[in-house]
């Protein structure tokens, strides 16, 4: 089982749509797959349609498998579940400092999913703090969409220091350019100059089109509603590329 | 996956309908329909149904399933192959296997064919997202013979949406609709008035403690009858090895029957149909043989080293040649008047309430049956005793003939006793017929391969390697024939100690 986070500190980069379609993929792949949606704002659930809990506690999640499996929802796709995003996680740092191993939380709560899922997808929160500690520590890959600016790279550079300061192994950070726009100069820059470089991104970068924009009004992965498109094609190999680094 | 829950309606429905008033309850999208067709498998003697498995095709791809855990297996099918289909015609080795252990020489059959229209319903909340899942699924069975219909509904629940599979539930009830734990394919066997499992070769008479003996061995007889008819086809149409086995044994045990009880049908009549029925035997005789020996091929030559192997294929080849021709002319015999003739006098014979009466005829069968077996039981006992390392051949083969008459008769009368008792006893004797049995079939192919040896010309090359190889497996076969000898006297003992007389004593002695 490998856990996979899509991470960011900002938000608005493309994080959740990447999270939803890349989910989607691995469940049409054969994998069974889990997507945990961790952001309070649960803009994962809402594009499955899943409404996010009012009654599911950050207790409960952290207490373990029996109350997480009663609130796990089948998508409407075969092979992919929900874990839906609750309006208590407003609060999940805040709980999960008070608590004893705080950063291994969520790795802990997770275990126990081990033999029913293949692939666990967290789509986390656009911020820094415990929770995203805790995700650090429990995922073993964390994929961070990046949109080719100067601003998106200090913000990856310093998550970077980050890891480097707590220790943390930096080697599961995959980022990837997204929302990418290939007429813009500063775009082509950037990417030239990160793409082959020591930071190891991965090979394909996602297009800004309207079609990923147009999954809010669709509510479906994109390659459910647009099978053939510049997206879908973008989004279906980065998931080869995923698979591949997470198999080996 | 989640087996989903089968839903019947005792009377014939209308989907269309159905769907209307699903649609008028819930929020329902209708996807695609779907049409597939299911082909179900097994063999003549139904060795998947019985272990709880299903073979099924649909279009390329064969799935086995197991019933108890609704596990499947699947592959693809097997490429080029003669019909009809055997476990070693498929590609993947691991269900090769599986297939193997199931069917071992019994050809793969189809059994129906479902053309399936599929339609799936989607029941949605407000927010559009499926909540449960109805797939509404008529099949039209067929199989050479007959057709039928049936129509079912699979209900599935969605993951975190308890509730509302519940209401999906209990609207299709007060709809009078019926959960259905049956699996659809036993359904469609029961539409199409199929009873799985009801061949077998397996002796299984049911016999009343208060029948008179003439009337247990009509009942015997004419089920030993039904199976040779039921297994013609199959031989005539080459199908695979066991029809033929199946119908020699009928033979066999009818005229074992006919043998040892005395004096229950006119004299006149078993002489007949004995006589008859070993010219029968007689005439497929040589055909049964070949078939072993090709069946034993693959046994045949891991006995030898591979230097040697190659040597055996003109022997095999012979065996092929000579079989095509033994089963042409046995086909013969079946097409022969004579045979049909054969079968209908005794069938009318075993239907004939006016045949005159016997000694025996009306003795209740209880009592006859413990003394034909406890006299059988006497004389092994004996025939054993008597031997020791100065044994002949002769005095195990006549040990080997006792052992077979006791057999049958033990399974003839099987449910006039406990059976768990009657099944120890048979497994015990199992055992000894097997060591004198696989004695005896090893003196047998010893004596083949050597009659084989005079017919070569040792000049040529070719033939030394033959020569060789056969000399290795006669070799081979002295010896575990040697190794069968010396565990001979520890089985027969077992099967003739102590609490073992005295069980056999207690339960057939005619005197209790």
């Amino acid at each position: 089982m490998k856990v996979l986070a899509l991470y960011n500190i900002k938000g608005g980069v493309g994080k959740t749509a990447a999270c939803v379609n890349l989910s989607y993929l691995a469940s049409q792949d054969g994998f069974p797959t889990l997507l945990c949606d961790l952001d309070p704002q649960g803009s994962a659930s809402f594009y499955f349609r899943i409404k996010p809990g009012k009654k599911f506690s950050t207790q409960k999640l952290l207490k373990g498998k029996k109350t997480i499996d009663k609130n796990i929802k089948g998508t409407d796709y075969e092979l992919l579940d929900l874990l839906p995003s609750d309006i208590s996680y407003r609060n999940l740092d805040i709980i999960l400092d008070s608590m004893k191993k705080s950063k291994k939380k969520i790795k802990n709560v997770l275990a126990p999913f081990t033999e029913e899922y293949t692939y666990i997808f967290l789509d986390c929160p656009p911020n820094i703090t415990l929770v995203s500690e805790n995700i650090f520590q429990a995922a073993h890959h964390i994929l961070v969409p990046l949109i080719p600016t100067t601003l998106s790279i200090i913000t990856y550079e310093k998550l970077v220091k980050f890891f480097k300061n707590k220790s943390l192994n930096r080697s599961k950070i995959l980022p990837f350019f997204s929302m990418v726009e290939k007429r813009k100069k500063m775009h082509q820059g950037i990417m030239e100059n990160y793409q082959y470089g020591k930071h190891s991104f991965l090979k394909t970068q996602i297009p800004f089109t309207a079609d990923i924009e147009k999954m809010g009004i669709y509510r479906e992965p994109v390659m459910v509603f647009r099978r053939r498109s510049k997206a879908t094609e973008a989004y279906e190999n980065l998931w080869q590329e995923i698979k591949k680094i997470t198999s080996s | 996956m989640t087996r989903p829950l089968i839903f019947t309606k005792k009377v014939r429905f209308g989907y269309s309908s159905l769907i209307n008033k699903i649609s008028a309850a819930f929020n329902v999208v209708r996807d695609n329909r779907i049409k597939t067709i299911e082909l179900y498998y097994d063999t003549f003697d139904w060795r998947f149904y019985n272990k709880d498995f299903l073979l099924i095709r649909e279009k390329d791809t064969y799935k086995l399933r197991n019933l108890k855990n609704n596990r499947a297996a699947t592959t693809g099918a097997p490429q080029k192959f003669k019909d009809p289909m055997f476990w070693w015609n498929f590609p993947d080795p691991h269900f090769k296997t599986k297939l193997k252990s199931l069917t071992d020489v019994r050809a793969i059959l189809p059994i129906i064919k479902i053309d399936f229209t599929i339609i799936p319903l989607r029941i949605i909340n407000n927010d559009g997202k499926t909540v449960s899942k109805i797939i509404i699924k008529r099949g039209l069975i067929s199989n050479h013979q007959k057709r039928g219909l049936e129509t079912f509904l699979e209900i599935f629940p969605v993951r975190g949406y308890p509730k509302e599979y519940q209401k999906i539930r209990q609207f299709l009830e007060r709809q009078d609709f019926q959960s259905d734990p049956k699996d659809p394919y036993l359904k469609a066997l029961d539409k199409m008035k199929i009873v799985p499992g009801e061949y077998s070769s397996k002796i299984k008479i049911f016999l009343n403690p208060d029948m008179t003996a003439r009337q247990a061995v009509i009942s015997i007889c004419k089920q030993l009858c039904e199976t040779m008819k039921t297994n013609e086809n199959g031989i005539k149409e080459d199908i695979d090895t066991e029809f033929l086995h199946d119908f020699r044994v009928a033979i066999r045990r009818t005229r074992a029957l006919l043998a040892q009880v005395k004096k229950i049908l006119p004299v006149k009549y078993t002489n007949f149909y004995k006589d008859e029925f070993a010219q029968l035997q007689k005439k497929s005789n040589r055909l049964r043989d070949l078939d072993v020996y090709l069946l034993g091929k693959e046994s045949y030559l891991r006995n030898l080293p591979v230097e040697l192997q190659g040597g055996l294929n003109p022997f095999f080849n012979a065996i092929s040649k000579e079989r095509k021709i033994e089963y042409q002319k046995f086909v013969k015999v079946l097409r022969n008047t004579r045979y049909s003739k054969l079968i209908d006098s005794w069938e009318s014979l075993l239907n004939d309430v006016i045949i005159s009466k016997t000694r025996n005829a009306d003795k209740p069968i209880l009592q006859l049956a413990k003394k034909y077996i406890y006299r059988r039981y006497k004389n092994i006992k004996r025939i054993g005793e008597n031997i020791d390392h100065t044994a002949t051949d002769d005095q195990f083969h006549k040990l080997r003939i006792e052992c077979k008459k006791l057999r049958y008769l033990l399974e003839f009368f099987y449910s006039l006793f406990p059976s768990i008792i009657m099944s120890t006893l048979i497994k015990q004797l199992k055992l000894l017929q097997d060591n004198l049995g696989n004695y005896n079939d090893l003196s047998i192919q010893q004596n083949e391969l050597k009659n084989y040896l005079q017919f070569i010309k040792l000049t040529n090359i070719k033939n030394l390697t033959t020569a060789a190889a056969i000399g290795g497996l006669v070799t081979k076969f002295c010896e575990k024939q040697q190794e069968l000898r010396s565990s001979f006297h520890q089985i027969f003992y077992q099967f003739i100690n102590k609490s073992s007389s005295e069980r056999f004593d207690k339960l057939f002695n005619p005197s209790n």
